[in-house]
């Protein structure tokens, strides 16, 4: 397949994504775009947001649409690792079997993540990163594609455990999911209380979502847009030469290499999307907020300040932007 | 070459006149800022600063700006990525041409992406001739200019006392400025660089006189400055100059000596003044150690000898003289030679060449004469008889101061004298100036035997006998009569053959009353030959000569003081 063919391709397959998620998935088009870029880019995506805002429909309907294993666990602080990966079970014909948890399929929803204790939450950090689960000395290695869709809330504190940096830096994205205008909330209210819920039709298999993710790695990046990305990057450390004010005031930490990786994979995804075969600064500024606000870990100044890693993403944007001229200047 | 070079190359184009349009504002505006700079330095008396300056500088600018706006070099990568960020292309035109001939699976989709949206896009679109706060800059800096030349240049905030004042020394101005010029121009100067320096001041000076930047007491301060230093190198000048003279002076007299036609005898009708001849005198004096003393040699004496003035001149002249005149000789003679070997000559031409070699043969035995006269000379000084004459001469003034007393001499004393002065004659070994010496006495016992010759008389020929005498201190002062009363023509006036203009000298009465006589010879001047004329009459005409000499520097600065009082003291002495 030529490199437009492919392209071509790649577009319809996640226009037709797009279109049968939206079918069951009223608004939260930033959401569903992102989940779907996460997916090409073969990430996870954490997504913060009320209870009710339709996370677990999101998650349910795009395994729906590719016809992949789906399930969800829902994290309570009693829940053990095990309950994740799974656990031997000594069966009645005299030996012990492996049972697989809820971490293998091809979707995981891990419901209110923030709610099971770290120790169940890192039972998720093997799978993520190395698409395996170690149990009782054996690897068992998870089905591509993998995808874990985690979900908090960000008003129930009490009674959570924040998750650790190291599993945070985990997810590709992190999405916030903001109520519903009233429009979109009307729309929400009519299907799903009128009639019978729309159904979702297959139309891509797990081979081109894999094969849609070795398209999007051919994606060029030019050195100029790569360091644009990595300026962005180094600037969100306050301790750098050249981190930006809002950095060296409110983050305490600054993103790591995955965050690096995550900005161009996932400007490679929004290009795309977009019909180009490079990547553009647009691409990264793009994809530097989902991918930098659970990367950078704020201080207590930020909190103080009420000042979000979003801001402190703008005000770095902002920064590198200021120091990227025209070479022309006429 | 590629598509997509074509359109980088293209929008490059449009970026080097773009440039050329920003960098010929902005050079303008440096140079309209520069320029009132400038004119304010200038309105304050820091620099001089003419307005057209100001215009040229801004024009430069201008000029210079753009060229460089044009030539600055234009990358192809920097065009690609501006191009993006005017036209939208979200980096497209960039990372094609970073990833030319990378071989990605992207690439050729990459590449005809940029083509295709380089294609849309409009150079002068993204690249527009802006007029914005640059060129506005520049207009009003080059407004500001032109309205603060303006008011500089017609003192628009000075009141009228203000503006009285500062015009007063522009009329000075111009005369500045012809002295400056004249600085500028002379040459040959000792210190160049310091007058070149004097003159720029001058100038700025004037200029500034002219625009009225100064006031009174200034213009008198920095005048008095500017006239101490230009005092000072006058004088040095001079100094120079009057050095310079005495070479010029030489090289003047070889010139009017080649003129002559390489006839020393011809340097008399040449026209010399008395102090061109006294210099050319003080130069062959000057020339050398083996060069005789000018008392030793006389013209008359020489001429007694046989040397004609030819040869006399050139025993005068130094050995490195005679050198350079046989060198020049010999180059004209080498010279006439080859013309009339080559032929092509006319009649008139070739006489007048064959004149000119006979000229230069005639010369140069004359100048190997020279020699011979000048060794006879010192043997004749040397000889005995020559001292013995010496002691005649003594008798014949004697006799002389006699007959002024009335008392002739005696027929017997003549007759001793005239042996005497023929035992001498006889005795000089060169036949020619022994034949003129003895015609010389002869002439000048015939003389004192007819009581024709009183005692300045005889005093001249004895100069032209080269036998010293009396120095013309005898019963006169000066070589003048003195006293009142009745002045007796004793006979017709004598004539003496020679070359030059014939003068008739009389002689000033005696202090004393009472009648006196005198005697009248007609002679013409001689180079080297002792006058009678009164110094009165004659001193008019050297001190003409003498303030000629050194107001047009041929005496040197040392000497000049001295020449200055020698005449007022003549003159004072005169009252």
């Amino acid at each position: 397949m030529k490199g437009l063919e492919a392209a071509e391709w790649f577009r319809n397959t996640w226009t037709s994504l797009r279109s049968e998620i939206g079918k069951v998935v009223v608004g939260q088009d930033d959401v569903v775009e992102g989940v779907l870029v996460a997916l090409a880019a073969n990430g996870h995506v954490l997504l913060e947001g009320m209870p009710g805002l339709g996370k677990t429909l999101l998650i349910r309907t795009m395994a729906q649409a590719v016809d992949l294993d789906f399930s969800r666990i829902q994290f309570t602080p009693d829940m053990m690792p095990a309950d994740v990966t799974g656990t031997n079970v000594f069966t009645q014909a005299g030996g012990f079997e492996f049972r697989r948890g809820p971490v293998f399929a091809h979707f995981v929803l891990a419901d209110e993540i923030n709610r099971a204790t770290p120790k169940t939450q890192s039972s998720l950090l093997e799978a993520m990163q190395e698409r395996q689960v170690t149990v009782g000395g054996k690897v068992h290695h998870l089905d591509e594609p993998f995808m874990v869709m985690a979900t908090q809330n960000p008003v129930e504190q009490e009674g959570t455990y924040p998750l650790p940096e190291a599993q945070l830096d985990r997810f590709f994205f992190k999405l916030l999911v903001p109520y519903p205008s009233k429009a979109v909330l009307a729309e929400v209210v009519n299907r799903t209380t009128q009639g019978e819920m729309a159904q979702v039709q297959r139309v891509a298999s797990a081979e081109d979502l894999i094969r849609a993710r070795q398209i999007t790695r051919e994606v060029s990046v030019s050195p100029e847009v790569l360091d644009y990305a990595l300026s962005i990057i180094v600037a969100s450390h306050p301790d750098s030469e050249s981190a930006a004010t809002m950095a060296k005031k409110y983050v305490r930490y600054g993103s790591s290499p995955r965050g690096a990786q995550a900005i161009i994979t996932a400007g490679k995804v929004f290009a795309m999307l977009e019909g180009r075969f490079n990547v553009s600064k647009e691409n990264v500024v793009k994809a530097a907020k989902p991918v930098l606000r659970h990367r950078l870990i704020m201080n207590y100044e930020s909190e103080a300040d009420g000042v979000t890693a979003d801001q402190v993403v703008d005000g770095i944007v902002e920064m590198v932007n200021a120091g990227d001229k025209d070479p022309i200047k006429v | 070459m590629k598509l997509l070079d074509q359109q980088l190359k293209r929008f490059g184009r449009r970026i080097r006149f773009v440039r050329l349009w920003r960098g010929a504002w902005l050079g303008l505006l440096a140079g309209a800022c520069l320029a009132m700079v400038g004119v304010g330095l200038d309105y304050v008396l820091v620099v001089n600063f003419p307005a057209l300056w100001g215009a040229i500088l801004a024009g430069v600018g201008l000029v210079v700006g753009g060229a460089i706006g044009f030539v600055l070099p234009v990358s192809e990568l920097a065009v690609a990525r501006s191009v993006d960020r005017r036209a939208g292309l979200e980096d497209r035109a960039a990372t094609a041409f970073h990833k030319q001939g990378s071989g990605e699976f992207f690439e050729e989709d990459l590449e005809r992406d940029a083509e295709m949206s380089l294609d849309r896009v409009e150079a002068k679109a993204i690249y527009p001739f802006r007029f914005g706060a640059q060129q506005m800059g520049a207009c009003l800096a080059l407004a500001l200019l032109v309205t603060g030349i303006y008011v500089a240049e017609n003192d628009l905030l000075l009141t009228d006392a203000q503006k009285a004042a500062k015009g007063e020394p522009k009329s000075v101005a111009a005369q500045v400025e012809r002295v400056a010029k004249n600085l500028e121009i002379e040459g040959g100067a000792p210190d160049r660089a310091a007058e070149k320096k004097l003159a720029a001041e001058l100038r700025k000076f004037g200029r500034e006189l002219e625009r009225g930047k100064l006031d009174r007491e200034e213009a008198m301060q920095k005048a008095e400055k500017l006239a101490q230093d230009a005092k000072r190198l006058s004088e040095q000048r001079l100094e120079k100059a009057g050095e310079k003279m005495e070479q010029i002076q030489a090289r003047a007299m070889q010139e009017k000596f080649e003129e002559a036609g390489g006839d020393l005898g011809k340097l008399a009708d040449l026209k010399l003044d008395s102090m061109e001849m006294e210099m050319m005198r003080d130069l062959m004096q000057q020339s050398g150690a083996d060069q005789m003393r000018g008392d030793q040699i006389d013209d008359q004496m020489m001429t007694a000898l046989g040397a004609d003035q030819t040869t006399s001149e050139l025993m005068r002249m130094s050995e490195a003289q005679k050198e350079r005149l046989a060198e020049v000789m010999a180059r004209a003679k080498q010279e006439a030679e080859q013309q009339l070997s080559e032929g092509g000559l006319s009649d008139s031409e070739r006489k007048a060449l064959e004149q000119q070699m006979e000229a230069m043969e005639n010369l140069a035995q004359k100048l190997e004469m020279s020699e011979d006269v000048k060794k006879a000379l010192e043997e004749l000084q040397n000889m005995a008889e020559f001292k013995e004459m010496q002691e005649l001469m003594k008798q014949m003034q004697q006799a002389q101061q006699q007959m002024q007393q009335g008392e002739p001499m005696t027929e017997e004393q003549m007759k001793q004298m005239q042996e005497q002065m023929e035992q001498l004659a006889e005795m000089m070994k060169d036949p020619a100036a022994r034949e003129a010496m003895r015609q010389a006495m002869k002439e000048m016992m015939e003389q004192m035997r007819q009581g024709n010759m009183n005692l300045e008389q005889m005093q001249q020929m004895m100069q032209m006998l080269g036998m010293g005498g009396t120095d013309g201190q005898g019963g006169t002062q000066g070589g003048q009569y003195m006293g009142e009363g009745e002045n007796e023509k004793r006979d017709d006036p004598m004539e003496l053959e020679g070359k030059g203009k014939v003068t008739a000298v009389r002689g000033d009465r005696d202090e004393k009353r009472g009648n006196d006589s005198f005697s009248e010879i007609k002679a013409p001047t001689m180079l080297g030959s002792r006058t009678s004329v009164p110094y009165k009459e004659a001193l008019p005409g050297y001190k003409k000569s003498a303030e000629s000499a050194v107001s047009n520097n041929k005496v040197k600065g040392k000497h000049r003081e001295r020449v200055k009082e020698y005449f007022e003291q003549l003159s004072g002495g005169g009252n």
